[in-house]
């Protein structure tokens, strides 16, 4: 009887302890969940454990108007689900100022003086942004780098509808986890989005030797002008349009 | 049929229907730039220099032939 009391105390203490262990675990681990990481002006890119990192950079003074406060919540709402689903390896961040729990006034808040930095070291156009860039190299801001790494990606949002973004990070998120190589499979991405990667934007070869041929044939095709003039008939060919 | 005894009449009417055929491609091949559809530039860029070649290369082994 004793011990049957005994064996039931203690599986009911087991019983417990196995309930309660894993969320005191949990609960006392470091949050490693990937996330959209708000680096404020005073702090630098968290670079250990990540191998790509996925930086939000509003260097374009259209988007810092109030009217745009809106669509900046929702680009950062998108920006942070993004962050949040691209799992522990990658990193997205979005530059702020100070760290502020106020959803209000985000415009406000952005730090564009560093995103402007970025954008010049990679010699992007502010008009065309807000710009994602996702790099596997570290974006040092001591040095800033001149240019874009070389595995790195672009993508021009400016002329993109919420949707379209929407639909693009989805995509980014899923060649993000299965380690593709980063490209605009967007299908429903408009073309005047000039939403383009970087390896959209280098043919193969082929296309390359082809484009070339066609510019050389074009170079040499422009050169002549054909001249008929036989009494009442007159015709004047140009191989190529003034432009 | 022996093209040896070709005229010469003949060759430039087929020289002009292969011409008429590259002028088209040529000119369909620089119309737009090539990658917006590259594998189709790349068919009539082929086919242009096939047709040229061949031509070149009937006339070449037919032609020496009549005159011999």
């Amino acid at each position: 009887m004793h011990s049957s009391r005994g064996i039931s105390l203690r599986s009911l203490c087991l019983l417990v302890i196995t309930l309660a262990m894993p969320s005191a675990v949990l609960n006392s681990l470091p949050s490693v969940a990937a996330k959209a990481e708000p680096v404020t002006a005073t702090k630098e890119i968290p670079r250990k454990g990540f191998k790509t990192w996925s930086l939000f950079l509003i260097c374009n003074p259209t988007w810092l108007t109030g009217e745009k406060s809106q669509q900046i919540h929702k680009l950062y709402m998108q920006f942070e689900s993004f962050g949040g689903a691209i799992g522990d390896d990658n990193l997205a961040v979005w530059f702020w100022k100070k760290t502020k729990n106020d959803k209000s006034h985000l415009e406000e808040n952005i730090d564009v003086n560093r995103a402007a930095r970025f954008c010049r070291a990679f010699g992007l156009k502010p008009s065309e942004g807000p710009h994602v860039v996702i790099t596997t190299t570290y974006p040092s801001e001591s040095p800033l780098p001149a240019g874009l790494p070389r595995k790195s990606a672009v993508f021009r949002l400016g002329n993109m509808s919420p949707d379209d973004i929407s639909n693009l990070l989805s995509h980014l998120c899923d060649q993000l986890l299965a380690n593709e190589p980063i490209t605009d499979k967007s299908k429903q991405t408009p073309k005047t989005a000039a939403a383009k990667s970087l390896t959209d934007e280098t043919p193969s070869h082929w296309v390359a030797l082809l484009a070339a041929v066609q510019k050389c044939i074009n170079s040499v095709g422009c050169a002549w002008t054909f001249k008929v003039d036989a009494g009442p008939v007159k015709a004047d060919l140009h191989a190529c349009q003034d432009k | 049929m022996a093209i040896g005894k070709w005229h010469l009449g003949k060759l430039i009417i087929l020289w002009a229907w292969g011409a008429a055929l590259a002028c088209l491609l040529l000119t369909d091949f620089l119309r737009s730039p090539v990658e917006s559809s590259p594998y189709r530039h790349l068919f009539e860029f082929l086919i242009l220099l096939l047709t040229l070649l061949t031509l070149s290369a009937v006339t070449w082994r037919w032609l020496g032939s009549k005159e011999g």
